[in-house]
């Protein structure tokens, strides 16, 4: 678990264009918090590439935007890549 | 020697390594070299960033112009967007050739026309190393014949500390620019810089004596006594900020504080990204033109 979210916050970082995420969605990543939703990291859609190539870079899987289209939560994201690393 | 060669041979193995190592380096973009090293939909998505990020409209059109027997689906799609966003780019495209001075500086320049009678545009990009909108898209509302246009990308954190993998202080980057592209041979001079690039902009309008500066989101950094120690008088300045947010219009009032200039709101859009709004709405255009005006 310590690594999928090591991963998920480097992703939020390379959304951000290289800086960390705020503190308080940071928190809540690391805390699992099941209420966080994407809407509100306020990523714009080529964030959510950079978020993606990042994941792809770290992981080796191939979680895409179409992916995310289909997702409400963060923890969704968690879900996805705790099944596959 | 030759052990850097074998270090640069192993890492450009990996493709995204590849990718951005022959966007960034290469003089001439193989589109379909580079898209043959694409396995997945992110590798297309790194490569499609990298190209909008450095191309002029000139070479998206090569890219257009392999056809879609050539290359794969998924260029077919990246290549409509650029319809939504520059409806004329892939038939009438602007004329700007790119010159690499170094990765970090591009100048993009229509070689048919005479410096002499041309402006300069020095534009700061941001942090996601674009002008809010992929720089060909920039490009294709900036008319070729009157304007070049010189494109920094910032170091790691910020303009004020170098640009990408030249760390040099802000002084060493505005002589650096002004060495290579010679303002002074340009009827006038205009700085442009958003978000990450904004106060880039107004400082380099201060330190080039620019005709003028303008800041599209951008924020003063936080440390500032190196930045205003014997500044020269501000010139022009245009403060362009999003109405709808109050971080937006803080830093706009904090840059007003140091520089002067004039506040311009822009109305009934709240996200930091503004030009991209614009664009959507079919303002950008015309924004654009009052900004060099």
């Amino acid at each position: 678990m310590q690594q999928v979210r090591d991963i998920l916050i480097a992703a939020l970082s390379a959304a951000r264009y290289g800086r960390p995420p705020k503190p308080a969605i940071a928190q809540a990543v690391v805390a699992g918090d099941r209420g966080l939703t994407l809407e509100q990291l306020g990523f714009d859609s080529l964030a959510w590439m950079e978020f993606c190539i990042c994941i792809e870079l770290r992981s080796g899987q191939e979680l895409t935007p179409a992916h995310i289209d289909r997702m409400r939560y963060f923890f969704e994201i968690e879900e996805w890549l705790s099944a596959r690393v | 020697m030759m052990l850097h060669r074998l270090q640069e041979f192993w890492r450009l193995r990996d493709p995204y390594d590849y990718i951005r190592h022959h966007v960034e380096n290469d003089e001439r973009i193989d589109y379909l070299k580079l898209a043959s090293r694409c396995k997945t939909v992110n590798m297309f998505n790194r490569l499609h960033i990298d190209l909008e990020n450095v191309c002029s409209p000139l070479e998206i059109v090569e890219v257009r112009k392999l056809g879609p027997s050539k290359y794969p689906q998924i260029t077919g799609r990246w290549l409509r967007h650029f319809r939504k966003w520059a409806p004329n780019l892939l038939e009438a495209p602007q004329g700007f050739k790119r010159r690499a001075i170094s990765y970090p500086v591009m100048l993009y320049q229509d070689p048919a026309y005479d410096v002499g009678e041309k402006s300069l545009l020095v534009a700061f990009a941001d942090d996601a190393r674009r002008l809010m909108l992929p720089i060909c898209v920039f490009l294709q509302y900036v008319d070729s014949r009157r304007w070049d246009v010189v494109v920094l990308k910032r170091s790691l954190r910020s303009h004020t500390r170098g640009l990408d993998r030249m760390p040099m202080d802000f002084h060493g980057v505005i002589d650096y620019v002004e060495a290579e592209v010679r303002p002074a041979q340009y009827r006038r001079v205009i700085t442009l810089g958003t978000s990450g690039g904004g106060f880039a902009a107004i400082w380099a309008a201060v330190l080039m004596r620019a005709s003028r500066g303008i800041s599209i989101c951008g924020c003063p950094p936080r440390r500032l006594h190196t930045f205003l120690k014997d500044r020269p008088a501000a010139p022009d300045i245009d403060l362009c900020y999003v109405f709808g947010s109050d971080q937006d219009r803080k830093a706009a009032l904090s840059l007003q504080e140091l520089f002067g200039g004039r506040l311009r709101p822009v109305p009934d859009i709240d996200d930091h990204v503004v030009l991209y709004h614009m664009l959507m709405r079919r303002q950008f255009g015309e924004f654009l033109n009052e900004m060099l005006a």
